[in-house]
């Protein structure tokens, strides 16, 4: 189904699994109503869940409180996530991908999400530091060849 | 999320219903134990319902295959969606379980 309207989601939370959780199911929700099709809809969800999780487990120095945000725009051709978080420097970009080669026993339990979320959008990823904030920027083409995912 | 289990002679064939994500896995992971006191060994996971999985999801399951692997026990995976299919392949996952086109026929070749 083609997308026409130009929609958007647009969030702050904090550095908080609960928050988290909400945030990725209204996520969800808003992929589904502005019918992105399957497989856009899933990545956007995987990638939010995936980068999120990250930054709040990895990204802080500190115990403290910490802002991030998260902005969402669809203008037919792509969904564009941004993400905005004040933790040290890390480009997901340059994190190494998991050793895939290695039995079962010998297989870190960590370390899938990012590379995951990389593959699926191809590497269409970006990522500047500024002023203290990391900022990923992250697109997925919005096919429109196919249906969009029932509920 | 839902879980729920069926017997198929010594193989049990457990369906997850819904999302396997950072908030619903450690309901899995939990289960995945609660079998494995049970005697549990030979583990089918029926994902025909299953509509998304992320990391946290995939790390529950090589636990479980690692923790089964150590009794010796096995788990294998059925009846994947085009999107949670093709996260499992790109994570090598496929190395790791066996994958069978339906819960009957990872039954069958447990058995």
């Amino acid at each position: 189904m083609q997308q026409t309207m130009r929609s958007a989601f647009r969030r702050t939370i904090r550095n908080d699994a609960a928050e988290l959780q909400t945030l990725c199911e209204d996520v969800c929700t808003f992929v589904e109503e502005i019918s992105v099709p399957c497989k856009p809809a899933y990545v956007v969800c995987l990638a939010v869940e995936e980068m999120m999780t990250n930054v709040i487990k990895y990204s802080y120095d500190d115990a403290g409180v910490h802002d991030i945000h998260l902005d969402i725009t669809c203008d037919g051709q792509h969904a564009t996530i941004r993400l905005q978080d004040d933790g040290h420097e890390f480009n997901p970009l340059l994190a190494p991908p998991p050793n895939k080669d290695l039995p079962v026993e010998e297989r870190p339990v960590g370390g899938l999400g990012i590379y995951l979320v990389r593959k699926m959008v191809n590497d269409d990823m970006t990522y500047q530091r500024e002023d203290g904030w990391n900022i990923l920027t992250i697109r997925i083409p919005l096919q429109d060849d196919e249906e969009p995912c029932g509920p | 999320m839902e879980l729920s289990e069926s017997l198929s002679g010594k193989v049990l064939v457990l369906s997850i219903d819904g999302k396997l994500d950072g908030n619903t896995c450690p309901r899995l992971d939990a289960k995945i134990l609660e079998l494995m006191d049970r005697k549990v060994r030979s583990i089918v996971v029926d994902c025909s319902r299953l509509t998304y999985v992320s990391s946290a999801g995939l790390r529950v399951l090589l636990q479980a295959a690692k923790r089964l692997k150590a009794v010796g026990g096995t788990i294998c995976l059925s009846s994947f969606q085009d999107q949670v299919r093709e996260v499992f392949e790109l994570s090598g996952f496929e190395a790791i379980f066996k994958v069978y086109d339906t819960s009957d026929a990872a039954v069958a070749g447990m058995s």
